[in-house]
């Protein structure tokens, strides 16, 4: 009576959380799709993480096309569809491709009070060298040239015209695209290509997001082609990157799942050949991954599709408790539902319970994505394996199989392999274990590991050769290095970077760095400023002034004022290439700190070592910082596995003593050691994403030898039957992650179905002669 | 500031520097064809507010349709300025004393595009910047071009331009908002075929790059 009431709440408790699932569903649910999500936020200094955060956050709020057409007039035309057709939808803050006249006023205006202090470098180097004259000359030349290249306006406020040199120094940042009207263009073989660039108004990881912003390109480039027949549009951005990814993740999650789930399906209808197993089945999996979804929904606001992806093969591993029970259907000895559920109730708990520590210990992992996937994993696991005990009771009134079955037969010879005395048997014992020693010999040679974000994110080749595309016709090489700058203030920034510029001039010119930009390109450090002030006073105006106004016959003296104040970053308005300043500017907590941008580094080495001698500055490379972040958590996954190893022990031993306790365990830490050589051998490297798989072959794989060691005599085949349809059902769903395209989910996929096979494979002898103590 | 006005008047300066056939209808009309050189005179007076006497400069200029103008002040100092769709170079004494990309020069491209469109008969672009006013006489046609209000921010420092002529364009007035007057008077036109010296070839590709 006890159990039918416990039964009964249980199931009203799953209910009740499916229907509140449903609900939230409803409301709409936000997918994270960002593989980055996954990475700590610690281990790195504030400022680095700072300007890394910054900086990485906007470069992928950044989008761009180039619509291109042999006729620049259609190009034109459907370039401005596609850029109204963003405007109006919302999905974008700003374009950046548009060319803002206002803003070259705006920029004119906020020098215009400081243009005393304000010299290109050109302008500079020729007055410290005592050139003025150069300059006089070149006044003279935009006073009687061609159209008349300065007037009277001009000339009354700035004789020598230095502002206009100054701010034609300042960094382009598109070196190929020319302006042409209110668009800006660049022209190869025979096509005409139109930049259409800016912000997103929303998250690009965002799925609705992408989902939004996918569909206005999409109906675009329709009617871009009515304009422009013979349209190419070329595009670059992570939003594309990620709808691609979210899409490629959606799409494998769904084709995983529904493949191991009905894969699942027909092992179970082909082994017990009733409908009823199929339906408790579906019972405790359902159960198991809805209230998983709700949990992980509930706790962290969002579900990353990588959780998903891992949950959904969640499928694998919670059938075997399911496929236990069942199990006892060929177990004559247990003739109804309560005899059957108190023989496998110790294997099951003890099973749950190692499985849960190994979930446990990547809830212990600083990566938000994993937690994630730990806490989906725990309660889908827990729920399964609860709705096992308590309602398979309620509804199992299946008579027993006459013995004698022909899968319990087969099953049977698993378990003689490693027990029985025959020649066969040993000769195959040698066989086997020779040959996993040559291909873990093999994998050795070939074991290499690797860290570089690049693979791990990799997708879309033709979104890549669209980027590379984009990069070489703009001229802008999205770049993720860069200089991070500290010192006490502002001031003492600036001075540092108009230091560095020597320096980054001659890294540029030796091919080093293509670019650099920073703050002090745009403004003057106030010790700069003081010094081009007498510069111009001492070599330009003193010397040149009189005799050249005397030359024009200029006869009103020209007001070029020497104000109290500096010209400092925070004058100057959020216009034009000026919106740069604000991505750049990285303080915070009482430290001022700037970023120096560095476009397309090829040889960071030279980088570095320029800049050894310069204190508070650091190189740093996004990419390179991932990388470096997976081989820290590489290592970091391999302690949390011996991690998980310690935890099991203790409960093992308590069952079957110390020694039994190492036998139970010796199968999966054979399958530990030996999958990523194996799967070394199939080429595929250590990474990060190995050897957290390697935690849930060690967790899974105890199972089996927990299983194994918890049964005896008549029912040790059908105990085999049991772990040989669980490992089918873990390698059905995870050997299908070994086929994704995701790297990432394919290494993952790789080491799961080598270790799995292996644990599973070795499961029996481990149980052979335990005896419960 | 070198603002795009400025800059549309060294063009309008130079590709005007004969009159294209929808501009010059219906007297005499004078078109180029691929490969034709316009070689002539100029003599330009600038009245600049402040100035006690009007900027004056003399020279030579050189068009090739399609590729640039070479135009090389003689006095009062030499002084060569060579517009290409790439950009600008300035040549003082020989020595090049300045160069502008066309990134670096809102609207080069685009002006390019207009002037090059005005030059072949279609004056479409140029009327999307501009009132067109042609009036023709018994001596001669002339050009005034009014910016519209669309046009204004691109061309606010203009008032007003005025070309007129007979065969080629013989002069051309700016007037700006700000007081100055810019007239510049054009003779000796002579078109002929592809006589370009291997100095200006190089001037044209140098300021092209």
């Amino acid at each position: 009576m006890i159990r039918r009431v416990g039964a009964i709440v249980w199931m009203l408790a799953v209910v009740a959380a499916v229907a509140w699932l449903g609900v939230r569903l409803a409301s709409g649910v936000t997918l994270e799709s960002n593989i980055l999500a996954l990475l700590p936020r610690q281990e790195r200094d504030a400022s680095v993480q700072r300007a890394s955060d910054r900086l990485a956050n906007s470069l992928s709020q950044r989008f761009g096309f180039l619509v291109g057409s042999r006729s620049p007039e259609k190009a034109i035309a459907a370039a401005h569809l596609l850029t109204s057709a963003l405007k109006q939808s919302g999905t974008v803050t700003a374009f950046n491709s548009t060319v803002d006249q206002d803003a070259q006023k705006k920029m004119g205006a906020a020098y215009f009070p400081y243009r005393s202090g304000l010299l290109s470098q050109a302008d500079r180097a020729d007055l410290k060298a005592g050139h003025g004259e150069a300059l006089k000359d070149r006044a003279l030349a935009s006073l009687y040239g061609v159209g008349g290249m300065a007037d009277s306006r001009l000339m009354a406020r700035d004789p020598f015209f230095l502002l206009p040199n100054y701010m034609l120094s300042l960094p382009a940042s598109q070196t190929r695209l020319a302006v042409n009207g209110d668009v800006l263009t660049v022209a190869d073989g025979g096509i005409t290509y139109v930049l259409v660039s800016g912000d997103l108004a929303g998250a690009p990881y965002a799925l609705d997001f992408q989902k939004a912003f996918h569909k206005i390109v999409a109906d675009s480039e329709t009617r871009m082609k009515t304009v422009a027949p013979d349209l190419t549009l070329i595009r670059t951005g992570a939003v594309f990157y990620a709808h691609d990814a979210a899409n490629e993740a959606l799409d494998e999650t769904t084709v995983i799942g529904v493949a191991s789930l009905i894969g699942t399906m027909a092992l179970i209808l082909i082994v017990f050949g009733g409908i009823r197993p199929i339906m408790l089945d579906a019972l405790a999996i359902g159960a198991g991954i809805l209230c998983a979804f709700l949990g992980t929904l509930t706790i962290f606001g969002q579900v990353h599709v990588l959780s998903l992806l891992f949950g959904v093969s969640l499928i694998g591993i919670s059938v075997d408790y399911s496929l236990q029970y069942f199990c006892e259907y060929f177990d004559p000895g247990a003739p109804d539902s309560i005899t059957r559920l108190k023989r496998v109730l110790p294997g099951l708990a003890i099973g749950l319970a190692t499985t849960l520590i190994g979930y446990c210990t990547l809830l212990l992992a600083p990566f938000p994505g994993l937690k994630q996937v730990a806490t989906f994993s725990v309660i889908g696991l827990s729920v399964s394996c609860f709705t096992v005990m308590l309602c398979y009771p309620l509804f199992d009134r299946h008579r027993p199989y006459q013995p004698g079955n022909r899968f319990v037969r087969i099953a049977a010879t698993h378990w003689s392999l490693w027990e029985a005395k025959g020649k066969a048997a040993v000769g195959l014992r040698v066989v086997v274990i020779l040959a996993l020693v040559v291909m873990t010999a093999g994998g050795i040679a070939k074991f290499q590991t690797d860290d570089d974000v690049h693979h791990f994110q990799s997708l879309s080749p033709t979104l890549k050769q669209q980027e590379s595309e984009f990069a070489r016709l703009t001229g802008t090489p999205a770049g993720t290095q860069f200089l991070l700058l500290r010192a006490a203030n502002e001031e003492a920034l600036l001075q540092k970077e108009e230091r560095l510029d020597a320096t980054l001039t001659r890294l540029k010119h030796s091919g080093a760095i293509a670019d650099f930009t920073s703050v002090a390109q745009f403004v003057p450090s106030q010790e700069r400023q003081t010094e081009n002030r007498s510069l111009v006073r001492d070599k330009l105006f003193a010397p040149y002034l009189a005799g050249y106004l005397a030359d024009i016959g200029y006869d009103s003296a020209p007001d070029y004022p020497n104000p109290n104040s500096f010209l400092t970053p925070g004058k100057l308005p959020n216009a034009g290439p000026f919106a740069l300043i604000k991505l750049l500017d990285v303080t915070g907590s009482g430290e001022a700190a700037h970023v120096l941008l560095l476009g397309d580094v090829r040889d960071a080495a030279a980088v570095k070592a320029a800049i050894a001698g310069t204190s508070d500055v650091r190189f740093v490379s996004l990419a390179d910082d991932w990388s470096a972040l997976f081989a820290t958590y590489r290592q970091y996954a391999i302690g949390l596995l011996a991690l998980s190893v310690a935890l099991m022990f203790p409960l093992l031993a308590f069952r079957y003593g110390l020694l039994r306790a190492m036998r139970v365990l010796a199968p999966s830490l054979l399958a530990v050691v030996i999958a990523p050589l194996i799967a070394a051998l199939t080429g595929v490297p250590f990474t990060f994403f190995n050897a957290m798989a390697l935690i849930l072959v060690l967790s899974v794989g105890v199972d089996y030898s927990v299983f194994c060691a918890e049964t005896s005599g008549e029912r040790k085949p059908v105990t085999t039957l049991a772990i040989a349809l669980a490992a089918l059902g873990t390698i059905l769903a995870f050997g299908m992650l070994a086929l994704s395209r995701v790297f990432a989910v394919h290494a993952f996929g790789m080491t799961m179905l080598i270790g799995i096979f292996i644990a599973w494979l070795f499961a029996p002898a481990a149980g052979a002669n335990a005896r419960r103590k | 500031m070198f603002r795009q006005s400025d800059i549309f008047v060294a063009m309008i300066v130079g590709l005007l520097g004969f009159a294209p056939a929808s501009l010059a209808a219906p007297a005499a009309p004078q078109t180029m064809s691929a490969g034709d050189v316009l070689r002539g005179q100029f003599v330009q007076t600038r009245q600049l507010q402040g100035f006690a006497k009007p900027l004056k400069s003399e020279g030579s200029f050189v068009l090739v349709p399609g590729r640039g103008l070479i135009w090389h002040s003689e006095k009062p100092f030499d002084n060569t300025a060579i517009i290409t769709a790439g950009g600008i170079l300035q040549l003082a004494k020989g020595r090049e004393a300045m160069r502008l990309s066309a990134s670096k020069l809102p609207g080069l491209a685009q002006l390019y595009n207009v002037l090059s469109a005005a030059l072949s008969g279609n004056t479409g672009p140029l009327q999307q910047t501009f009132t067109v006013t042609q009036t023709s006489g018994n001596d001669g046609w002339k050009v005034e071009l009014k910016p519209l209000d669309s046009g204004k921010q691109a061309m606010s420092q203009i008032k007003r331009l005025v070309l007129t002529g007979t065969r080629y364009v013989d002069a051309v007035e700016v007037e700006r908002t700000g007081g100055d007057v810019d007239r510049i008077a054009f003779s000796g036109h002579k078109v002929a075929k592809a006589d370009l010296t291997p100095g200006e070839v190089a001037q044209l590709k140098a300021a092209a790059k």
